[in-house]
């Protein structure tokens, strides 16, 4: 497994077909580090609101209620502001549109900035993948902060694999596939549950 | 975008989602006695006209199945400037008839004008979303409709056109003419990634392409689109086309160094 660096990346922005990294839009050359990319904040938010359920349900009993009830939708447009608050889940994504070859991953975390501000991100992407990269914004500092939709707030890191991996297996279908906006957790489809459901209710 | 064609004067248009499929496309003034009242009982003055546009709340993330807004905005063009009641006084139709006249003109006028950003999708949308239906009091025909269009089209001679673009002259209206073109979606779209707009015409070309292109990946079923649902297709397709115009308008602003 190889860090791919910026004349690397560069190439593999302008290169065709299975081997091309995809960002749309690159609205800055100078999101391209020594190292890394770049990734700016999106503007499609789900914010977690309190609810007079006592929990969010992700077996699906009897009185289950979907995940997405425990959210509300909120959009901002390019340069305007959107207020974390202390102990609040948020779900965004990248403003840039990602598509990954299927030679390579990509590690995601948050610029050394926003960490130190208390929001860290840490999350990663398989080969092939595409999408908007999902973001679950969480503030850990004690003050509100209002972020600025289009800011850097977090940096990719390629690497180039050994062996190409195919992201969408044939007959398979993924989750997040192609996502353009944040979506809430699909934990509640997991197929494993109905199993361990189907368990509990023997023993 | 494409009401600046129309006029240049400042118009705010509010967004509704209608809960119902039927009905829920819409594109109507607000009436100007709000402003009026508006400034004599609060001393408010709007600088803005408004305009109300709804649409379908099922389908606020498929712009791909928006393409009614273009009609719904041509019949808001069309009674802001009485471009279909003056084409009653160029060419008149004598009484009991008049009203019936007007409407049918109207929506000729909404379907040529959706044709101008559409092209043929408007009519094949029309097909796929209402069906062919006889004429009523309010609407002519279907196959009238697609055959005037098929008409503007190709550029062959028709009465209506003509009678329109008469009426558009007289009001020192531009001509009805196509406004679209078609942006590359293929290459992009098959690879799963957004396509890229580069001027506004191709915004509208989207639109229409992106619908056409819809259409034959669930007919098809060829890569990537062979081992996804319908559902799953219709979802990422509109997405993708969504996110092309978002691109558009981000890129468009960031080069401009406006916030909204």
């Amino acid at each position: 497994m190889t860090l791919l660096v910026r004349d690397t990346v560069n190439e593999r922005l302008r290169a065709a077909a299975d081997h091309a990294l995809i960002i749309q839009p690159l609205l800055d050359v100078d999101q391209l580090g020594s190292a890394s990319l770049d990734l700016r904040l999106g503007y499609d938010f789900l914010v977690s609101v309190l609810t007079r359920r006592p929990s969010i349900d992700v077996g699906r009993s009897a009185d289950y209620r979907a995940i997405g009830s425990y959210f509300q939708e909120t959009r901002r447009e390019l340069g305007e502001r959107f207020v974390l608050y202390p102990n609040q889940v948020v779900l965004t994504t990248t403003l840039e549109y990602v598509g990954l070859p299927a030679d390579c991953y990509a590690d995601i975390s948050a610029r050394s900035s926003y960490n130190r501000l208390g929001v860290p991100i840490a999350t990663w992407l398989q080969p092939g993948f595409r999408g908007c990269v999902p973001l679950e914004l969480f503030n850990h500092g004690n003050s509100p902060i209002e972020l600025v939709v289009g800011c850097r707030m977090c940096q990719m890191r390629l690497y180039k694999l050994e062996q190409p991996q195919q992201y969408v297996e044939h007959g398979a279908t993924r989750k997040y596939y192609g996502d353009v906006r944040p979506k809430v957790s699909s934990a509640d489809a997991d197929r494993d549950l109905a199993h361990l459901d189907s368990i509990r209710s023997v023993n | 975008m494409a009401l600046a064609d129309w006029t240049s004067d400042s118009v705010i248009v509010t967004t509704a989602l209608s809960p119902d499929l039927d009905g829920g496309f819409y594109f109507r003034a607000v009436p100007a006695q709000f402003s009026v009242l508006a400034q004599a009982y609060l001393g408010i003055q709007f600088r803005s006209e408004l305009a109300q546009i709804s649409l379908p709340l099922i389908y606020r993330h498929k712009p791909l199945y928006n393409l009614p807004l273009y009609h719904e905005l041509g019949h808001f063009v069309d009674i802001r400037h009485n471009i279909s009641g003056l084409t009653l006084l160029l060419n008149p139709v004598s009484p009991p008839y008049t009203n019936i006249a007007l409407s049918h003109r109207r929506e000729h006028f909404a379907d040529l004008f959706c044709a101008c950003y559409m092209g043929d999708a408007s009519t094949s949308f029309l097909v796929d979303f209402a069906g062919v239906q006889p004429a009523s009091v309010t609407h002519p025909d279907t196959s009238s409709r697609i055959a005037l269009v098929n008409d503007f089209l190709s550029n062959t001679a028709n009465q209506v056109v003509n009678m329109f673009q008469a009426a558009l002259t007289q009001l020192n209206l531009p001509r009805l003419t196509q406004r679209f073109s078609v942006p590359t979606i293929a290459e992009h779209l098959n690879n799963v990634c957004p396509p890229i707009i580069g001027a506004d015409a191709e915004l509208h070309g989207l639109l229409a392409s992106g619908y056409s292109y819809l259409q034959r990946a669930v007919a098809h079923r060829t890569p990537p689109w062979d081992t996804m649902p319908e559902d799953r297709i219709e979802s990422i397709v509109n997405d993708l086309a969504e996110k092309a115009i978002r691109n558009y308008m981000i890129t468009t602003r960031w080069a401009q160094g406006a916030v909204p």
